[in-house]
């Protein structure tokens, strides 16, 4: 009899018995894990404050910090997610998606509580750095969004956003420094102009090669990521080594904006940002409501899906390909310029480390959505930033086992841990008219 | 099941699409197989194949209810009975007329001498024909219908060295429209004798010409009594005779062998010599046909039973040439063109990059476009001078050690001017082992990115063991080093096929996750005061490695030349990996799943099993390129250890078409150029070493995309491409 209340827990959350079941034992070895590892690793007199207000110049209503015994938070945090664990087992929960989420959540807070014992953390800081950090990586994802929906695997995202980064860096400094342009607003909207066009560039190459000659789609991104890589790497120690004033973009001043960002913790993390990271939003919008809602998403989604099927009822599916993919590329090159203009300000080799291929993973963890790939992102840029305060915060962990955060949760995210994910039934396949 | 019925062994017939009376292959390998079981004993069990897709499950039934020899033809579905066999190690498959891939114990092909019957009939019809034009007839240009043609015209050159050979193919083996329309404008041009190899559809041509009044000749079987209803259509009269294969022959002599216990996969070949071919008798022709004509026939058959007359056709129907120049005309010259123009067009590309970037460059324009011209010229000139003495040594300075050393007995200076030509050698080996990593995983349809990431792991753990182990001789230790590296470099990529079989997450992005996780590890175990660090040392690296973990190297006396015995280690894996791919089993079935995974599921491969092996095999490979760099250059490992090898490899297993001997010419091209870049980096020419990774990159683009290559030097397209399938989308196993 026992199988029958596994199907049933099962048939609740609409998952197998068996994932049901391990999904419990999981919950129940966070329980186990918090406790032996945090909870018993702290002494009585100590507490873990948890600041709210970031550190610098900040428009937000100040709101006092929290202070908690470390023990005590911990203590029930872990009972908790054994409570949780228990219920799946006995009984089994609906929102099987939310409660792997609320877990997850409660031992990222579990860990935070006994990694700042004795020491303060800014949660605000937190937040506001995690979504730096996502901004390029969604972006990355939006870019694969476009290209993938209309059937082209681009896997050259991250060279596109190096090539991206290296131009607006290039461009800007040289409208500031050489053409000596009074506005550096301006010399630096030339450079995010410049790294987009180039970006669409590189995306058109991509298309031309896929498309046109019918190459092997991910060896022709491969190629260009190389070529990116060979020919920043080479321009950069040819021109940017040299002339220090070619390499100095600088950033988009901060734009607070007027009474959202007076909201405490809210206000600071998310709305006093450079202007770029409020491109984002409009930008994940505009395209989620081209792609299903225009004639033009209809018509890129049945390409993605079915090109012959599309091509029968009069859609030019070449000419839908070369457009999304070099639309693709031109978020691609926003990516890359955002790493220069909107957090770094200038061009280091290889700054990329990997953002366009988590992006890739972002875009699938997604589902092929644009606000699923933001989604995605912020978990991604939330592990990135956490890994930057840890080593302040002195974890006994060596910093490189943290700085493999983002690269272990993008292979946890792509085995499926977290549900299926099924891409365009078309792609990577190139199209053939009969 | 059915052994409770009967206790005879079994014997199984499944029929390519058509029924045992079919007049042609069917009938004739039934016939041999009821000739065998009634003489033998055997009981016959025959399922007669209605539509191609039931072909396989046909097989199936009969394999799972006992048969312990399965007669079928293969020219259709063969390298489907061939994965089945792997499943049915009992059953033994005899092919008609198939050439099994593989060498498994329990498949044999049944060929043909197919060039010595065409040769025989062509013989004849040069000694036939009054016009001196005769024509031939093929349906479509598979390799026995090839060897039918190319020994007709042979045969014909034989007695008629002025008769020429007319020829046209129907595209169809079936459509007799076809065949009669080739009949038709074979005729126009004037031929009064024809022969046809082309089923039903090159019947229809013979049938045609007969009726118009031409010599005509059939094939496979005795045509007088198919085509021609024993003599009572029109035209038998002009019927000379046909090229015939004793199908039923074979499909005997095979059974008979396999019950003798000779049968032992592979394939057996029937030619005149042993009856498998032959000419049918002459029938209504047989007045037409001199006495002296037909002793001419005998002689030239004897001849070439005793081998004493060749057709001149290979296995493969394509025409053999004798002589060197021949032999060179007849090469695929595409083949060979096209990489080097890809290299080439690299190459001219990269000078551009030189010069357009050279500050010395700008200079020169700003005083006059000419004299801008001359410093680009100048720039590129010394930029690839430098690389080729990089990459080959000044040859002055070689001819010149090479004299010294003869007088005098004094190698320093021809050890100095062979340094870079060694350097290259050196900088190729670990290319090589890359390069074959990223080939085997082509093969299996995986596309390994992270060569880089293993070749860290690989030389991590090649490094420990090399430093860790003390005491033990050379002949222990360094094979155990070095299996560290290989050991290493499996276990890494194993992790990505193993997801990749388990969940379906594409191996391209995990492998680049993995090489960035391998850096950091490598950067955490080695850092000051790391698990790996030297002790006392302030800079991150491990400690020297023993001894006796070192790879021998060819010059001991002169540390300044750095070529070791890795090289030798890579061109064994050159070997290893070739006969692994395309002289194994497992290799066959990793290249199967490659093609198809789809299919080779079906076919009851282990689809899982081959991911994770071939990345595992590759990972190894990785790795070795790491070892070699431990233990036969550096001799202990740095944290900043990282080469680029992951991504050249890609670009050398397409240069090398995913083929061990391609991937090593490649690698000796990419060492070449390294060593040369490294040169070109230094003063006088200071270009920057990333040059080399915009003509990687350039190369890799050229070769993938040869239609780009085409275009630019309008090169017309040689045949229909068969352009290998790499990867494919996103969790598709």
């Amino acid at each position: 009899m026992s199988t029958t209340v596994w199907e049933r827990i099962a048939e609740r959350g609409g998952i197998s018995p068996q994932r049901a079941r391990t999904y419990g034992f999981i919950y129940l070895a966070v329980g186990l894990l918090i406790f032996l590892l945090f909870a018993l690793s702290t002494s009585p007199g100590q507490r873990t404050t948890f600041a709210f207000t970031p550190g610098g110049q900040s428009n937000a209503i100040p709101i006092p910090d929290v202070s908690i015994p470390s023990g005590f938070l911990l203590y029930f945090l872990a009972l908790v997610t054994l409570f949780i664990g228990s219920w799946q087992l006995a009984r089994g929960f609906r929102r099987i998606n939310v409660v792997l989420g609320i877990v997850a959540a409660v031992f990222v807070i579990a860990f935070l509580t006994w990694a700042a014992r004795d020491s303060s953390l800014n949660v605000t800081g937190l937040l506001s750095s995690s979504i730096l950090r996502a901004v390029p990586i969604a972006l990355a994802a939006l870019s694969g969004v476009l290209c993938e929906r209309a059937a082209v695997i681009n896997i050259a995202i991250e060279g596109m956003m190096l090539s991206g980064a290296f131009t607006a860096a290039l461009t800007a400094s040289i409208a500031a420094n050489v053409w000596e342009w009074e506005s550096t607003f301006a010399a630096q909207t030339f450079g995010l102009i410049c790294a987009i066009l180039f970006g669409g560039l590189l995306g058109l190459l991509l298309a031309v090669l896929a498309v046109r000659f019918k190459v092997d789609q991910i060896i022709a991104g491969t190629a260009i990521n190389i070529l990116a890589t060979g020919v920043t790497s080479y321009l950069a120690s040819r021109i940017l080594a040299q002339f220090s004033h070619l390499n100095s973009a600088g950033t988009y001043p901060r734009f607070p904006i007027p009474v959202l960002s007076r909201i405490p913790i809210i206000g600071p993390a998310l709305f006093e940002h450079n202007l770029l990271v409020y491109i984002l939003l409009p930008l994940l919008a505009g395209v989620h409501i081209l792609l299903f809602h225009t004639r033009w998403g209809l018509r890129t989604r049945a390409v993605g899906e079915h090109p012959k099927a599309a091509d029968t009822l009069g859609v030019n599916v070449f000419k839908i390909r070369y457009v999304n993919v070099t639309l693709g590329g031109m978020v691609a090159g926003l990516a890359g310029a955002f790493l220069i203009l909107g957090s770094v300000g200038r061009f280091d080799e290889l700054m990329t480390a990997g953002k366009g291929f988590i992006g890739l993973a972002a875009m699938i963890f997604g589902k092929w959505m644009p606000f699923g790939g933001l989604g995605a992102a912020m978990i991604f840029g939330f592990a990135d930033a956490l890994q930057t305060k840890l080593a302040i915060l002195s974890v006994p962990i060596p910093s490189q086992f943290l700085l493999m955060a983002p690269y272990l949760v993008t292979m946890i995210v792509l085995a499926g841990v977290v549900g299926e994910a099924v891409p365009p039934a078309a792609d990577g396949q190139p199209y053939e008219k009969d | 099941m059915t052994e409770d019925i009967s206790t005879k062994p079994q014997v199984g017939l499944v029929t390519d699409i058509g029924q045992i009376d079919d007049g042609t292959y069917n009938q004739y390998a039934y016939e041999g197989l009821l000739r065998a079981a009634d003489e033998f004993g055997l009981e016959s069990r025959v399922i007669e194949t209605a539509v191609l897709e039931e072909f396989e499950s046909n097989l199936i039934q009969l394999a799972k209810e006992g048969c312990k020899l399965l007669v079928t033809i293969g020219s259709r579905k063969g390298e489907d009975v061939e994965r089945l066999a792997a499943r049915f190690p009992d059953t033994h498959f005899i092919l008609v007329d198939y050439t099994p891939y593989a060498r498994a114990k329990n498949v044999t092909g049944l060929v043909f001498a197919e060039d010595q019957a065409g040769f025989m009939a062509g013989a004849l019809a040069g000694l036939m024909t009054a016009s001196g034009v005769v024509g031939f007839v093929g349906g479509v240009d598979v390799a026995p219908v090839l060897k039918y043609h190319h020994g007709f015209e042979h045969g014909v050159a034989h007695t008629n060295n002025r008769a020429r050979v007319v020829h046209a193919y129907t595209g169809s083996f079936t459509d007799q429209e076809k065949g009669e329309a080739a009949a038709h404008s074979l005729l126009d041009q004037g031929i009064d004798t024809l022969f046809a190899a082309g089923g039903p559809s090159g019947s229809a041509a013979l049938r045609t010409a007969a009726a118009q009044g031409a010599w005509v000749v059939g094939v496979d079987q005795d045509e007088w009594g198919t085509t021609f209803e024993n003599g009572s259509a029109p035209g038998s009269d002009h019927l000379l005779t046909s090229a015939v294969k004793r199908i039923d022959h074979a499909v005997y002599t095979a059974i008979r062998q396999a019950l003798e216990g000779k049968l032992t996969g592979g394939t057996l070949t029937f030619n005149l010599a042993n009856d498998g071919v032959e000419l049918a008798p002459y029938h209504d022709a047989d007045s037409a046909i001199s006495s002296e004509i037909q002793g001419k026939i005998l002689e030239i058959r004897k001849a070439l039973q005793t081998r004493e007359l060749d057709t001149r056709v290979g296995p493969d129907g394509q025409v053999t040439m004798q002589g060197f120049l021949p032999r060179i005309l007849s090469w695929n010259w595409q083949a060979v063109l096209l990489p080097f123009l890809a290299i080439f067009s690299a190459l001219v590309i990269g000078a551009i990059f030189i010069a357009a970037f050279d500050p010395e460059v700008w200079a020169a324009f700003s005083e006059g476009f000419f004299k801008g011209l001359g410093a680009s010229f100048s720039s590129i000139a010394q930029a690839y001078t430098s690389l080729f003495e990089g990459a080959f040594g000044r040859p002055s300075k070689i001819i010149e050690g090479f004299r010294i050393y003869a007088q005098t007995r004094d190698d320093v200076v021809l050890r100095a001017a062979i340094r870079p030509l060694t350097e290259s050698l050196r900088l190729s080996t670990p290319y090589i082992f890359a390069g074959l990593a990223v080939a085997l995983g082509f093969r299996c349809g995986l596309f390994n990115i992270g060569a880089e990431g293993q070749y860290f792991v690989g030389g991590l753990l090649a490094v420990f063991v090399g430093y860790s182990i003390k005491g033990f001789p050379l002949i222990i230790h360094l094979p155990l080093a070095i299996i560290g590296g290989m050991v290493g470099g499996a276990l890494w990529s194993a992790i990505a096929g193993w997801l990749k079989a388990k969940t379906g997450a594409h191996e391209v992005i995990n492998t680049i996750m993995l090489n960035y996780i391998a850096f950091r590890l490598a950067d955490y175990l080695l850092n000051v005061g790391g698990p790996m660090s030297r002790p006392g040392d302030f800079r991150p690296v491990s400690p020297e490695i023993e001894l006796s973990a070192y790879l021998p190297q060819f010059f001991p006396n002169d540390p300044s030349i750095r070529l070791n015995s890795g090289f030798i280690l890579a061109l064994i894996a050159v070997g290893v990996v070739y006969w692994f791919l395309f002289k194994t089993t497992l290799g066959f079935e990793i290249r199967t799943v490659g093609a198809n995974p789809h299919a080779a599921r079906t076919a009851g491969i282990n689809v899982s099993r081959s991911f994770v092996l071939a990345m595992a095999f590759s990972g190894a490979l990785a790795g070795l390129a790491g070892a070699h760099d431990i233990l036969g250059v550096l001799h202990f490992m740095p944290n900043a250890f990282s080469s680029g090898y992951g991504f050249d490899a890609i670009a050398l297993a397409l240069l090398g078409k995913s083929h061990p001997v391609g991937v090593l010419l490649a690698s000796l091209l990419f060492g070449f150029l390294r060593a040369g870049a490294q040169r070109m980096q230094a003063p006088p020419a200071s270009v920057p070493i990333d040059i080399i990774q915009i003509v990687q990159a350039l190369i890799i683009i050229f070769i993938a995309a040869p239609e780009v290559v085409r275009l630019i030097y309008r090169i017309r397209a040689a045949r229909a491409a068969d352009e290998a399938v790499f990867t494919r989308g996103w969790g598709s196993t």
